[in-house]
């Protein structure tokens, strides 16, 4: 039971970066695929409708770890303290950017919220990196479960370390990269002509980076944590997500050189799923590693609630995810095509 | 674990979910008003609901952001600054905020953005459905929270184990809880009158200000005729009702509520006073002789207990705080109900129109329910403590372990600043909108 929680909560994570994930990434790239009014306001109008949708899938996934794994919750919110409120804080700034932007018509309120929306999609995306970092290196988990990050100490990994060091800022790096990409493959699927063509452009160049980042992360995170090796020769048919992501890798570069549009988003999507999913199977049974002692490290076993909670938590999640599944299809199905510019003052 | 760091934790949670909810408060209550007049519209085939119901659903987008990126953190900071609390009752509360983001969220962010960018795909019976299903979204949504706040109020459903840690064993028990009955009708109702007070103050102003005429009145016409029935269940059932509850199963927060120090029989209402905290009595106390009594029992001899039957570290911290709080939102509760009432009857009269000292008071009344709101909640959540789960887990067992006050002082000094700005900025955007009015917008687009 508490197995299927950690796949459920895994699924929700997951959802939340691949959906999410592709409009920070367009809110990385907006200055360089939308230089003028217009082509903002066509961009922004892609991911108007749908951010605050896709943003709920964290809210979801936030709720489901509190209600099934509360222990875990509870230290890894209070322990990521400082990192958690400046996420926080951006979300906020970032979501009124996208919202208030067309409020006014004047071009120093837009250059304004423009600003803001692109600063907010970089640092949240870096903070997101940095904290998948953190859960893949470890905390210094004290005996009572719980611990509390300085924002860096030394940059350097170890039993002490900060919410930033090398290895947790080089992941950041990358989910920049990775989510700059996967915004752009969105991009030129919902615009046309110039926008399209800067989007596939970047996509394009960014599949380099990505590919020169899965050189090297593997290799750093091999060094930081040496036991992730451990399930996957336990249960050997894990191999095949590493494997499945890099051959989703491949078709990012294969799709994009045949610039379908539509494939390449699907490969993107892809290669992040696997790529949480190879995270996911690699930390199993651990919800947050310790770097003090394994004795203290949180588990699904030590952290989760009462198996008739658990049990029940199937029910209603069984009703709810199939509406919210519909729901969000809807959403989608209502705004599908290309953007189309409206003249009157609703929109973006 | 010392006094300044659970002080700093309370004001933290307290500053953030009050200012988030002023966004709630009245995205409920005109959720269900948008929804009157998209029925109305259909019913009578009648175009000025319709536009009522445009301009309405442009005021309500803007409330709607800012609702929701104020509400992201609440979820967050249950596990920052109280983390022993969420771990020990996260199994039980933690599913109602997971269910509450599953069944309410992606509903009501579908369909607003159906209600506001597809009038023209949808037609009216499918733009009628986008109103009801964001509001039926909203309600869902404060079902759950409230549901939330019940279990703190007064836990049910629950197995406890030897360490502490509680877990569900009744999720049907949980959501039934017997509290949430008054408590959702008495909150719901609340935001009802917010929005009528809100769509009425600004019909108000049109007037006042002599323009956009024809759709003035029509916001008066129904903005008072909701807020006069409102108003009116808000003092009976709905508040009686909350009150008696409180009485039976919180006689503490209700002493102190009512500022009664000494067990009585007979006790009288009391209006006004001061509850001094020394001579522990209550100072120049202005009452109706057995009232509360009768209220609260059914007799009017009936006994009252007063705090000094408990013992004082049960007390509220605050007892003051608390009196006032009730003794306001109930004075305001009363008003409310004498300004529509008055209002009623001068549009029945035919001059409510034409009175302008009235309009000017329904203009001004606009902040009031906010007010009433927050003053009713303050009774609530300081009247629970010194407890966190109602005679389960006090306050100070709750905080978080390992994050120090200034940590907390530092990132609610942050908020503070964020929201005084965001405020601002949401008071420019919604003003902007209301000068520039339904017919105008209309015209634009």
């Amino acid at each position: 039971m508490e197995t299927l929680w950690f796949i459920i909560i895994g699924v929700l994570l997951t959802l939340f970066v691949v959906l999410d994930g592709f409009d920070f990434g367009t809110g990385i790239i907006y200055p360089w695929v939308a230089k003028n009014n217009t082509e903002r306001r066509t961009v922004l109008s892609a991911i108007g409708p749908i951010w605050d949708g896709n943003e709920v899938w964290l809210i979801i996934g936030g709720g489901v770890l509190f209600f099934a794994f509360p222990t875990a919750y509870a230290s890894i919110f209070s322990g990521y303290y400082l990192a958690l409120m400046l996420l926080l804080w951006l979300l906020m700034f970032r979501g009124l950017s996208m919202e208030l932007r067309s409020q006014l018509p004047n071009p120093l309120w837009h250059s304004f919220w423009d600003a803001l929306l692109v600063i907010g999609s970089v640092s949240i995306t870096l903070v997101l990196g940095v904290a998948l970092g953190n859960v893949l290196r470890g905390v210094p988990l004290e005996a009572d479960g719980f611990f509390f990050l300085p924002l860096w100490t030394d940059f350097m990994t170890g039993e002490y370390p900060g919410i930033l060091d090398w290895y947790t800022l080089l992941t950041g790096a990358f989910a920049i990269v990775l989510f700059s990409v996967h915004g752009a493959n969105f991009i030129a699927l919902k615009t046309e002509q110039a926008i399209q063509q800067r989007a596939r452009h970047i996509a394009r160049k960014g599949n380099y980076l990505i590919a020169l980042f899965m050189l090297v992360l593997p290799l750093a995170t091999h060094i930081v944590q040496p036991f992730f090796i451990q399930n996957y020769s336990v249960y050997s048919i894990g191999v095949l997500l590493p494997i499945l992501a890099g051959a989703a890798l491949l078709a990012m570069f294969v799709t994009r050189s045949k610039e379908n549009d539509l494939y390449a988003f699907a490969a993107s999507a892809a290669f992040m799923v696997l790529l949480l999913l190879s995270v996911a199977f690699s930390i199993y049974p651990n919800m947050l590693i310790a770097t003090t002692h394994s004795m203290h490290n949180l588990t699904i076993y030590n952290t989760a609630t009462s198996e008739y909670a658990l049990r029940t938590g199937i029910i209603w999640f069984s009703i709810g995810a199939p509406l919210a599944v519909v729901y969000t299809l809807y959403m989608y199905r209502s705004f599908r095509g290309k953007v189309v510019l409206s003249d009157d003052e609703e929109g973006y | 674990m010392d006094t300044t760091i659970i002080l700093l934790d309370r004001a933290h949670f307290a500053f953030n979910i009050i200012f988030h909810y002023l966004f709630p408060q009245l995205t409920m209550g005109l959720a269900a008003l948008i929804l009157l007049f998209k029925s109305m519209a259909l019913w009578k085939h009648d175009e000025a609901y319709n536009r009522a119901a445009r301009f309405w659903i442009k005021i309500f987008a803007i409330n709607f952001v800012f609702g929701v990126v104020t509400g992201i953190p609440m979820e967050f900071l249950f596990g920052t600054n109280w983390a022993e609390f969420s771990r020990r009752t996260g199994g039980v509360i933690g599913s109602l905020l997971a269910m509450e983001g599953l069944f309410a969220f992606l509903m009501e962010s579908a369909f607003l953005g159906l209600l506001l960018f597809a009038e023209q795909r949808l037609g009216p019976r499918g733009h009628w459905f986008a109103a009801f299903m964001v509001c039926f979204g909203t309600w869902l949504s404060g079902f759950f929270i409230l549901a939330t706040n019940a279990w703190m109020q007064h836990p049910v459903a629950y197995t406890v184990s030897s360490d502490g840690v509680y877990s569900l064993n009744s999720l049907w028990g949980l959501l039934t809880n017997p509290w949430l009955f008054w408590q959702y009708l008495h909150n719901m109702n609340a935001t009802l009158i917010t929005a009528s007070f809100v769509v009425t103050a600004v019909g108000a102003y049109y007037l006042l200000a002599g323009k956009h005429l024809e759709s003035a009145r029509l916001f008066i016409r129904n903005g008072v005729m909701v807020a006069t029935i409102a108003t009116i269940l808000q003092i009976f059932p709905f508040g009686h009702g909350e009150a008696r509850q409180v009485f039976l199963h919180q006689p503490i927060k209700a002493a102190a509520m009512e500022g009664i120090f000494q067990t009585q029989k007979g006790a009288p209402l009391i209006i006004l006073g001061q509850p001094n905290m020394h001579t522990e009595t209550l100072d120049n106390p202005l009452v109706i002789p057995y009232l509360d009594s009768l209220m609260m029992t059914g007799k009017l001899d009936g006994e009252l207990q007063g705090l000094d039957d408990f013992p004082k570290e049960d007390w509220p911290d605050a007892v003051p705080l608390v009196f006032y709080s009730f003794h306001a939102m109930v004075i305001l509760g009363m008003l409310f109900a004498s300004i529509m009432l008055l209002s009623a009857w001068l549009l029945w009269r035919k001059q409510l129109f034409e009175s302008r000292w009235m309009l000017w008071v329904l203009m001004l009344s606009a902040p009031l329910p906010y007010f009433a709101t927050i003053a009713g909640w303050m009774t609530t959540e300081i009247g629970r403590q010194p407890w966190l789960v109602y005679g389960l887990m006090r306050t100070v067992e709750g905080a978080s372990p390992h994050v120090s006050s200034g940590n907390v002082l530092f990132t609610l000094l942050g908020f503070v600043l964020l929201y005084m700005l965001m405020g601002l900025l949401f008071l420019m955007l919604v003003l902007r909108l209301i000068n520039i009015g339904p017919a105008t917008i209309e015209n634009n687009s």
